[in-house]
């Protein structure tokens, strides 16, 4: 067995307790890269010398005898879009491919506070604007499944390379689907934290109503790990939120869904889905039944309701990007990518009244919502995404006619959660489809992290997706 | 000087496609605004909707 092979948290205790070095670790995965990079493109950059010399830090801080933090020694490359003072971060763009940030980010200083090691950065939709893993300045990620189809998007490369076991976990960011959706594809654990949940200070922003930021990970425990060292308060980022950190680790480590209430989505969650989505949705809630769960209806999918809420999504989402993206548009348009570009531009056509009308509504639909929702069930269960996994070459549409149905089409899923502020975890489905990962989200209240990672964890004992890996 | 819908700053013309599409979103938008909106957004604004996510997490301990 490879080290690579090992979980995040097997990895940290193998180094706290002197089994491995940090410095194997980071040869380990550095050989992984070396060996699987070339078929998936899931790095933009790989740090080797900065992940050596911070890996050495970790085993002589070890080696003194000092306490080592929950990350210890774990080497983690991330969705390149997050600042670290004098590094480059190229944001998936050719228009920053020289960006070098003079502020490090508050989620990848919390990581290297409790002990992991950068390794590098992760391929990304450009300005983490789209939902497929193609980049037209970096090229398409690829599916360590099937290299031949697509990762999904925005955060391509954290859910590629997780999978392929070339990081031990990855950060992404989530607007509208872009952490669980790779997760999904890639067959993974990925995190959509509550809205605020998270510091977003020095994270590239998209749409700073939407946007969250979340770990991609190979199991619940690993995923649960990662977020209790992001969350909570900073001051750096005023908008994240002051409500206490709850123990994720415990409750990952104390699986049990004893009579939690899991409410289905239908609905709009069903609507033009693949067979083969809901036989492995079914699976997945036949797994939670197993683990103890109790299974009854929702109407969360009403076809209406969750439509229109896409629709004050949209709306709040456009100004917004296109506010961050105006000065470049103005200055070096060509240098954007055509999807990119034609995703920003209607941005600047919506009226500001209606821009501020779809804000000043989201107190009321969301409190609406959850006790509409939340009263019938604990958790919301819905597919990640309801399609076939598609292939590179068939959602490579770039700004052509129809694209923003493909868009659509693969974030279907996951986008009205952003509106709704709810976090959702992606958690693969028991059988693969056709020999592609399905997955189902898991969705809470606001700040029910905890418990959703304690229930996640009862239903991966009975999914047993941990225990397969892609061939590659 | 004004400026026209397809031309959001000066010097710069966006495509007809772009318009197309912004119609469209705004469109539905503002059919979901009906929707929800029932009469007046008085009494409200954007950020109180943090005062509804710290509320439900006591509501479902």
């Amino acid at each position: 067995m490879s080290l690579t092979d090992l979980t995040l948290f097997e990895a940290t205790k193998a180094v706290v307790k002197g089994e491995v070095t940090s410095l194997d670790l980071v040869e380990s995965t550095l050989n992984r890269i070396d060996a699987v990079d070339p078929k998936l493109n899931a790095f933009i950059r790989v740090e080797a010398d900065t992940a050596r010399s911070e890996a050495a830090e970790i085993d002589q801080a070890r080696a003194a005898g000092k306490n080592l933090g929950p990350l210890a020694g774990v080497p983690l490359a991330h969705k390149d879009m997050y600042y670290r003072a004098g590094g480059l971060t190229t944001c998936g763009s050719k228009i920053r491919k020289d960006f070098r940030p003079t502020v490090t980010s508050t989620a990848l200083a919390r990581l290297k506070t409790d002990g992991a090691v950068y390794l590098g950065g992760l391929n990304m939709a450009e300005f983490a604007f789209g939902p497929t893993g193609h980049n037209e300045h970096f090229g398409a990620c690829r599916n360590p499944w099937d290299p031949s189809r697509i990762t999904g998007g925005s955060s391509s490369g954290s859910g590629s390379a997780t999978a392929a076991r070339m990081t031990f976990g990855a950060l992404g960011s989530d607007t509208g689907g872009s952490i669980r959706l790779p997760a999904g594809l890639c067959g993974i654990v990925g995190m959509k934290p509550t809205q605020t949940r998270v510091s977003r200070f020095g994270v590239m922003g998209l749409s700073f109503s939407l946007d969250n930021v979340g770990p991609l990970t190979r199991t619940v425990l690993d995923n649960a790990l990662m977020l209790a060292s992001i969350a909570g308060y900073d001051p750096e980022d005023p908008t994240s939120a002051t409500v206490p950190v709850d123990d994720y680790v415990g409750a990952a480590q104390s699986p049990s869904c004893n009579g939690i209430r899991i409410g289905v989505a239908r609905g709009y969650f069903e609507k033009d889905a693949d067979a083969a989505a809901l036989t492995a949705r079914d699976e997945a809630l036949a797994a939670f039944k197993s683990a103890g769960a109790i299974i009854v209806e929702t109407d969360a999918g009403n076809l209406d309701d969750v439509k229109a809420i896409n629709a004050l999504s949209a709306l709040t989402m456009g100004p917004e990007a296109a506010t961050l993206h105006a000065h470049w548009l103005k200055t070096c348009r060509d240098d954007y990518g055509a999807q990119m570009r034609a995703r920003c531009e209607p941005g600047f056509q919506y009226s500001g009244v209606d821009y501020l009308s779809a804000l000043q509504l989201r107190p009321k639909i969301v409190e609406e919502f959850i006790q509409r929702v939340f009263s019938d069930c604990d958790f919301l269960l819905a597919p990640t995404f309801n399609v076939e996994t598609p292939t590179i070459e068939e959602t490579d549409v770039l700004d052509h006619q129809g694209f923003e149905a493909v868009i659509a089409r693969i974030s279907q899923c996951t986008r009205p959660f952003n509106y709704l502020t709810l976090p959702g975890l992606a958690l693969p489905t028991p059988s693969l489809v056709a020999g592609m990962p399905g997955s189902i989200q898991l969705v809470g209240p606001p700040f029910s992290e905890a418990r959703i990672y304690q229930a996640a964890a009862a239903y991966e004992v009975e999914a047993g997706y941990t225990e397969r890996s892609p061939d590659l | 000087m004004s400026q026209s819908s397809e031309e959001p700053f000066p010097g710069y013309v966006y495509s007809s496609e772009a318009a197309k599409r912004a119609d469209n979103i705004q469109s539905a938008g503002r059919k979901a605004i009906f929707k929800f909106a029932e009469g007046s957004l008085f009494d409200t604004e954007p950020a109180l909707v943090d005062k509804i996510m710290a509320k439900n997490v006591e509501a479902h301990k």
